[in-house]
């Protein structure tokens, strides 16, 4: 775990140094932290959401409006976006407690557009299709006072950074935990769970609920890194970006969600200038990897070719994609 | 009166095209236990196609005729390549795979005509307005109103009075049983596939000269179709029925009534109904 952590944090340390501008490394840690919540929700309790869209998006506005509007401290936003990132999907889960498989898909796809009419429809806070654009990006301060000056792009990627390493031990610390191992059975078989007298309602809200947060949190980090709130924030294709990060980097834990996000933005980062259509690639390796991985990402594979590596490693059940309930 | 003939005309002929995009989707998850998501893009290549064919060919007849049977074709091929070895995996698995296949036709479609929206001309024969009394209504519409209705009887006949009818609602019932009895059910999976593409396309190349075509329109008609099931049911006709009309009509008054909030209405209105029933009105789990 702690040899995990300082892994991770080498890594990152090293992406910055490579990349020739903070934007890039600032952005996959931000990306990174969204997809590890989608990730808790889908690799971890087996509930694929098409909707994680407004929980980005929905904190991201938020946050803008009130750094914005009050001075607070960076911190107090961040969580701020957590919390409001909580509330929403505590309420997809309470509107989508009876629903399971492929209606739970369609529902989360409907509520995902609910909530982008709902931006457009509220121009007047949102800006509309314009954008939110004039966001304050807070600093840290207590009592008011500046201790943690974030105007710096150097500096907000590394607060984006202390984030993340935050976020990646909270949910590695989760999987191995009791509750980390009754989500993955509830994933791996609900009914039988259920005969064993876990509330299945309630793992579902603390799934729902855990995953809303950390998505949240990097809705509102996205917000102050751009400084502007674009419409997509809340698009469906914000969901489906956090969708194709996990599946590719992996669904077993929180390192694969990370690695996705950044080998999907690196791609984009190079590819973008010469071959606009670059998410083509995307498409290709996603069905790719789903057929010839069977769901697992990269770093699943990695992780079984390099065995000797990882001595506390044991050989992990089937991963979610391919080990569900049909 | 008249105020509301209208918009509720118009509402029928959008929902008649939300029926043609979702019945296929709908018909492909009873038979094969399949989600499609590519289904929205077999409706992007239906209107951009049918763009297409009525500039080279001059005429949208040709257009309408040929654009659906392509996407008809692009169904069949992805279904006898791809997806019937896919088949037995999960539904997520099912729900990636054609997610990839929708990017990768997105993408495509973006490539060859470029982001921007086109306009597709009205055909000649239909341009102008009928009138009934001093009632006036756009002649195209009411051309969308008959075609899609005579084609949603078509395929109800189809599915309720013919042998190949019969053998589609056994197989979805029972396909390992249909197959024992000796009835080729892989044969029979093309003919739903290349059948929900040619719907999809239909609807598309029918949209086309309404909206315009621009690549978004995919994704759009993707979530509209999945809130028409969500409302009908997966796997029912009649469910795709109603719940197109459902949609098309809560969308058209509400454009009347609040044009900024019509959209939101519709997924609003599906989400509630969802909770209360959570298979849809005429779903089965």
């Amino acid at each position: 775990m702690h040899f995990k952590l300082l892994l991770l944090a080498l890594a990152m340390t090293a992406v910055a140094l490579v990349s020739k501008s903070t934007a890039l490394p600032t952005e996959i840690f931000i990306f990174a932290i969204a997809a590890i919540g989608f990730n808790v929700l889908y690799g971890m309790f087996g509930l694929l959401s098409f909707g994680h869209s407004v929980f980005f998006g929905g904190a991201a506005y938020l946050c803008a409006i009130v750094a914005t509007q009050y001075q607070l401290s960076a911190p107090v936003v961040t969580l701020l976006g957590g919390v409001f990132g909580l509330t929403v999907a505590t309420l997809f889960s309470l509107l989508s407690i009876r629903t399971k498989g492929i209606y739970f898909v369609m529902l989360t796809l409907t509520l995902g557009q609910v909530g982008f009419f709902l931006a457009l429809a509220l121009r007047s806070y949102t800006g509309g299709e314009n954008g939110l654009s004039d966001v304050t990006r807070p600093d840290v301060t207590i009592a008011g006072i500046k201790v943690f000056d974030l105007q710096d792009p150097t500096a907000y990627l590394v607060y984006c950074g202390i984030v993340l390493l935050v976020i990646f031990a909270l949910v590695e610390r989760l999987r191995t935990s009791p509750l980390g191992s009754v989500l993955g059975a509830i994933r791996m078989n609900e009914s039988r769970s259920g005969a064993l007298g876990y509330s299945l309602g309630g793992y579902r809200l603390i799934a729902f609920g855990l995953s809303g947060f950390i998505t949240g949190i990097a809705g509102a980090l996205y917000a102050g890194f751009l400084r502007f709130v674009p419409l997509n924030v809340v698009d469906i294709e914000t969901a489906e970006k956090l969708v194709i990060m996990a599946i590719i980097g992996g669904l077993r834990n929180a390192t694969g969600p990370i690695v996705g996000a950044a080998i999907f933005l690196a791609i984009a980062d190079v590819l973008s200038p010469i071959w606009p259509r670059w998410m083509m690639l995307m498409g290709v390796l996603l069905v790719v990897g789903v057929i010839s991985l069977r769901g697992r990402g990269i770093v699943d594979v990695i992780g079984e070719h390099l065995p000797r590596l990882r001595p506390g490693a044991r050989q992990m059940p089937q991963g979610a994609v391919t080990g569900e309930q049909k | 009166m008249n105020a509301y003939i209208f918009p509720v005309l118009n509402g029928l002929g959008l929902g008649m095209i939300y029926f043609l995009m979702a019945v296929g989707l709908s018909i492909l998850f009873g038979l094969l236990n399949f989600v499609n998501f590519a289904h929205g893009a077999f409706f992007l290549v239906g209107a951009y196609l049918c763009y297409q064919v009525s500039v080279l060919a001059g005429s949208f007849t040709v257009a309408i005729i040929l654009a659906p049977l392509a996407v008809a074709l692009l169904g069949w091929a992805l279904n006898k390549f791809l997806l019937n070895r896919v088949i037995t995996m999960s539904h997520s698995a099912h729900i990636l795979i054609t997610f990839g296949i929708m990017l990768v036709l997105n993408e495509l479609v973006i490539t060859i005509w470029g982001p921007l929206p086109q306009s597709v001309q009205t055909p000649a024969a239909l341009q102008g307005i009928v009138q009934f009394g001093d009632f006036v209504y756009p002649k195209y519409r009411l051309f969308v109103l008959v075609l899609s209705s005579l084609i949603a009887l078509a395929l109800y006949l189809l599915i309720v009075r013919t042998k190949f009818g019969a053998l589609l609602r056994a197989a979805s019932e029972q396909g390992e049983t249909v197959s024992l009895l000796g009835v080729n059910v892989g044969r029979l999976y093309s003919i739903g596939f290349a059948l929900g593409g040619w719907m999809a396309g239909l609807g598309g190349a029918m949209a086309a000269p309404l909206r315009g075509v621009d690549p978004s329109m995919g994704m759009e008609a993707l979530a509209i179709a999945f809130a028409v099931v969500i409302v009908g049911g997966l796997g029912s006709f009649g469910g795709a029925l109603v719940g197109g009309l459902f949609i098309g009509l809560v969308q058209s008054l509400m454009s009347m009534l609040w044009p900024e909030g019509a959209r939101l209405m519709i997924y609003a209105a599906v989400a509630v109904l969802l909770i209360v029933r959570p298979n849809g009105l005429f779903g089965r789990a």
